[in-house]
């Protein structure tokens, strides 16, 4: 038992019943479904949402039988809940096993915000540190051509190489240095340069003492930490900050979402959309709603007007319940799922979306 | 000095070609179809590389593994050869119409034999001016290579359509057998061969079969206190890489790390980083680890399993010793290694009833794909029944035809697998027999080749001599010191981006 049995447990307890053990996990996973994001604000789950999108697939399949086998979670009407014993633990766990606090899912892995930087600033740290040095030829730590074309344009922005190298080591020695020295220790010996190769997960978790999984995700936390401090303040960042990702358009939206809101503007219905797209009307159902979670000024009340919106929160609420058959057996079938969803999608359970984010 | 030693120092900086490269090479000029057999580490990829500078137009190199061919372009590159590239899924598809459209301003581009059995891509290669067509890891195309792969068994109509260029077939491990089926199956005409004997004599062959995998462990242990460094261990699962190279850290081995298929890429690209730059001891690993690394000063190489066929072991041991000082392969296991590999075997075919189950199902007119996507069956498994399945013309043009008589159909392939399982049970078992053999082990490789046996070296093997007087024997060369002293952050950091800092040597 460890931080990703804590992980998924907890999920799963927050989901309130209210799931099966694939929603939670498709939740950790990141997966980009309707569905999913609306539980993650429904459920006031950011922190947790793509923690484990980089986590192998298989590890969590085993993890989730053995806590079933253990009897720790058990099945009910196709929902999956804590048992008594996986609550006990849950409660005893929470202070040993609860994410590092800079962690945030959402904010940092659900859009790949935190890999992007990642990934872009130890092939500048390598890449830097070999032209410094001269040893312009070496193997690059990422293949990622991508990757590789950003930070050749950033190169090609500081052609005095000795400059950006002293200007990439105060940027960083300004944000770890108010670190506790082990956390600096440790991100640090993950850059490659040209006299040593940077360490894996798996070798610091070594160094660090704890388990694979928890070594990831305090690494992961600290990333986030140095990109709170980064975008918090990118005018003290000049090399730092050209490694953040630049936003297009509304966050967190879907590019696929994306098209079907501006056609929607444009004024074709949801049928002729589907019609237009080729896409099925339940998926065009779905960008819907995604849009109407992120979209503030989205306007639903030609799917479903307000009144009714009203009132399907409030049934919800009665009923103690997110799951959409007993209200739409409530309401005796006056409202189709998709309006109870989109209901849900805008109301909100447990903390504010708004000062989550 | 000759223009081809010339072209050799100025554009690789190498002071002398290896043993056989040259003659590999000039054949390869004189556009001669050839089939070179290179033990590991004999430079095989300046056979091709070499000749595409000398020749122009484009080389192109069929290579089995997407992330071999990835390694070797990167490397390649760093090398300072930037006109090269591979054709892969690893590419988006902007990056492959790209290259697809640009394709003659590249002198090497490497490709997998699935990518280049699909018709839109082979028709931009037909436009081009191939000059030479290079088979990389050859044996794949032979039932009696180690690992057979349906793909490459089409490559002699991919090279007709390229319009015949002349044919390059490498391999490091090849039977008579095998080299005959290469041959067969390429088409080639006038060929020649070149075949550098197996043996290697800087290599110190040991094989010893524990009772057990807890008597095994005991003399593992013991053993890799004593061994040269760096060692490579290869294990028989994903598991227990992990698991030997942890016990391993805790038994006074801090720089040891383990590899396998399933890692994923960033940890791969470093820990083969640290491998090849002295940073770690020891690695322990699968079989995928290995091609593609071009590192000379590896000491030792350990076998905890036993490997499927002795041409894989024997391409495995390869790696030691490519810096021709000496080295020792060890093939440490227990009686009960002898069930994996059978297990493995058994695994990699579809069963009896999934066959009949199949195939009773009513196929006729049905897509391939279609089948795939209800069936969902193992990936290789598959490819196996569809090239089976379209040789005896049951699948025509991506769909089935109807079944005249299923049962005398189920029967037939099932005797067919049930054929291929035997010859491999038979590649397993002769490679229990030479490693369980009394008399000299070395020599029992070369008969296993059909080769001459050499004068056996000093240093031979563990039925030659005991394993405890080489290791006696080769004790002084002590490996270089690690460093141990952890620095603080700041000055790794001040090391990594200020130029000449902390006062510290380069180097």
């Amino acid at each position: 038992m460890n931080t990703l049995s804590y992980l998924l447990l907890n999920t799963v307890y927050k989901l309130q019943g209210e799931r099966s053990v694939n929603g939670a996990i498709h939740l950790l996973r990141g997966k980009r479904s309707a569905q999913t994001i609306q539980d993650i604000h429904l459920f006031s789950l950011e922190t947790y949402a793509a923690s484990l999108k980089q986590w192998p697939e298989e590890d969590i399949n085993k993890m989730v039988t053995a806590l079933y086998r253990e009897g720790f979670l058990s099945q009910s009407n196709q929902t999956t809940i804590l048992t008594m014993k996986g609550t006990d633990w849950l409660k005893e766990a929470a202070d040993h096993c609860e994410l590092p606090s800079a962690f945030h899912g959402f904010k940092y892995e659900w859009d790949g915000k935190a890999d992007y930087f990642w990934e872009r600033l130890v092939l500048t740290v390598q890449t830097v540190s070999n032209l410094v040095n001269a040893t312009p030829s070496f193997i690059p730590v990422s293949y990622d051509r991508l990757i590789q074309k950003d930070v050749k344009s950033l190169l090609k922005a500081h052609p005095d190489r000795s400059k950006l190298g002293r200007q990439l080591y105060s940027e960083l020695k300004s944000i770890y240095e108010p670190w506790d020295e082990q956390d600096a220790a440790l991100l640090v010996k993950r850059f490659s340069s040209n006299k040593k190769t940077g360490k894996t997960i798996s070798q610091l978790s070594a160094l660090f003492n704890h388990d694979r999984f928890y070594t990831f995700i305090y690494c992961k936390s600290l990333i986030h930490k140095m990109l709170d401090s980064i975008s918090g303040t990118p005018d003290l960042f000049p090399v730092l900050s050209q490694l953040l990702p630049r936003i297009e358009g509304e966050p967190y939206v879907t590019q696929t979402a994306r098209q079907t809101k501006d056609l929607l503007n444009k004024g074709f219905s949801l049928e002729e959309i589907a019609e237009k797209r080729k896409l099925k009307l339940s998926t065009i159902e779905d960008h819907v709603i995604e849009i109407a979670i992120y979209d503030r000024i989205f306007k639903i009340h030609e799917f479903l007007p307000e009144q009714e919106r009203l009132d399907i929160i409030k049934a919800s609420e009665r009923l103690n319940t997110n799951r959409l058959k007993p209200i739409k057996e409530l309401f005796q079938d006056r409202y189709t799922y998709f309006q109870i969803r989109l209901a849900l999608a805008t109301s909100r359970k447990g903390g504010n979306y708004d000062t989550a984010r | 000095m000759t223009l081809l030693d010339d072209t050799l120092n100025k554009e690789f900086g190498y002071p002398a070609f290896r043993k056989g490269q040259k003659e590999i090479i000039q054949s390869v000029l004189e556009q001669r179809d050839v089939i070179a057999i290179l033990p590991t580490g004999g430079g095989k990829s300046l056979c091709y590389h070499l000749p595409a500078i000398v020749l122009g137009g484009l080389t192109l190199v069929i290579s089995p593994l997407v992330s071999l061919m990835e390694d070797q372009v990167t490397q390649m590159k760093a090398a300072g050869h930037k006109k090269v590239a591979h054709l892969s899924s690893l590419l988006s598809r902007e990056e492959k119409t790209h290259l697809l459209e640009n394709l003659e301003e590249y002198q090497i581009v490497f490709v997998s034999p699935e990518m280049i059995a699909l018709p839109f891509i082979r028709e931009r290669f037909k436009n081009q001016d191939i000059k030479l067509f290079v088979i990389d890891e050859a044996h794949c195309i032979s039932q009696w290579g180690h690992e057979f792969r349906t793909d490459y068994l089409r490559l002699s109509e991919v090279r007709r359509d390229l319009g015949n260029p002349p044919c390059l077939a490498l391999t490091a491990t090849a039977t008579p057998e095998v080299e005959k089926d290469i041959r067969l199956r390429l088409e080639m005409k006038n060929e020649a061969v070149y075949r550098l004997p197996v043996n290697r004599s800087n290599i110190f062959i040991a094989s010893d079969i524990q009772k057990n995998t807890a008597q095994k462990n005991k003399r593992f242990f013991e053993v890799i206190n004593r061994i040269e460094k760096p060692a490579i261990v290869y294990t028989g699962t994903r598991n227990s890489a992990v698991n030997y190279s942890l016990q391993l850290q805790k038994h006074g081995f801090p720089n040891t790390a383990f590899y396998h298929g399933g890692i994923p890429k960033e940890e791969r690209i470093l820990v083969q980083q640290q491998f090849l730059r002295d940073e770690l001891d020891i690695i322990c690993c699968t079989n995928a680890f290995g091609m593609g690394i071009n590192k000379s000063n590896v000491r030792s190489v350990v076998h905890l399993h036993i490997p499927s066929s002795v041409e894989q072991y024997v391409q495995e041991i390869g790696r030691a010793g490519r810096d021709e000082k000496q080295s020792m392969a060890l093939l440490l296991c227990s009686e009960e290694d002898r069930f994996l590999p059978l297990s493995l075997i058994e695994s990699e075919f579809p069963q009896d009833w999934w066959i009949t189950n199949f195939l009773m199902d009513d196929l006729s007119g049905k897509k391939v794909e279609e089948m795939e996507r209800i069936y969902q069956p193992d990936e290789k498994q598959w490819k196996m029944l569809l090239y089976y399945l379209e040789n005896q013309q049951i699948i025509s043009e991506g769909s089935f035809t109807m079944l005249q008589n299923p049962e005398k159909v189920i029967q037939e392939i099932k005797n067919h697998f049930e054929k291929r399982k035997k010859e491999k049970f038979i590649q397993l078992e002769k490679m229990n027999q030479m490693i369980a053999s009394r008399s000299c082990l070395r020599k029992g490789i070369s008969n296993y080749f059909k080769e001459e046996t050499e004068e056996s070296p000093d240093c031979c093997c563990s039925n030659c001599q005991s394993f405890e007087s080489f290791i006696e024997k080769v004790k002084k060369q002590s490996a270089p010191e690690k460093e141990t002293v952890q620095k603080h952050w700041k000055i790794e950091l001040e090391d990594m981006l200020l130029r000449d800092a902390g006062g510290e040597k380069c180097e």
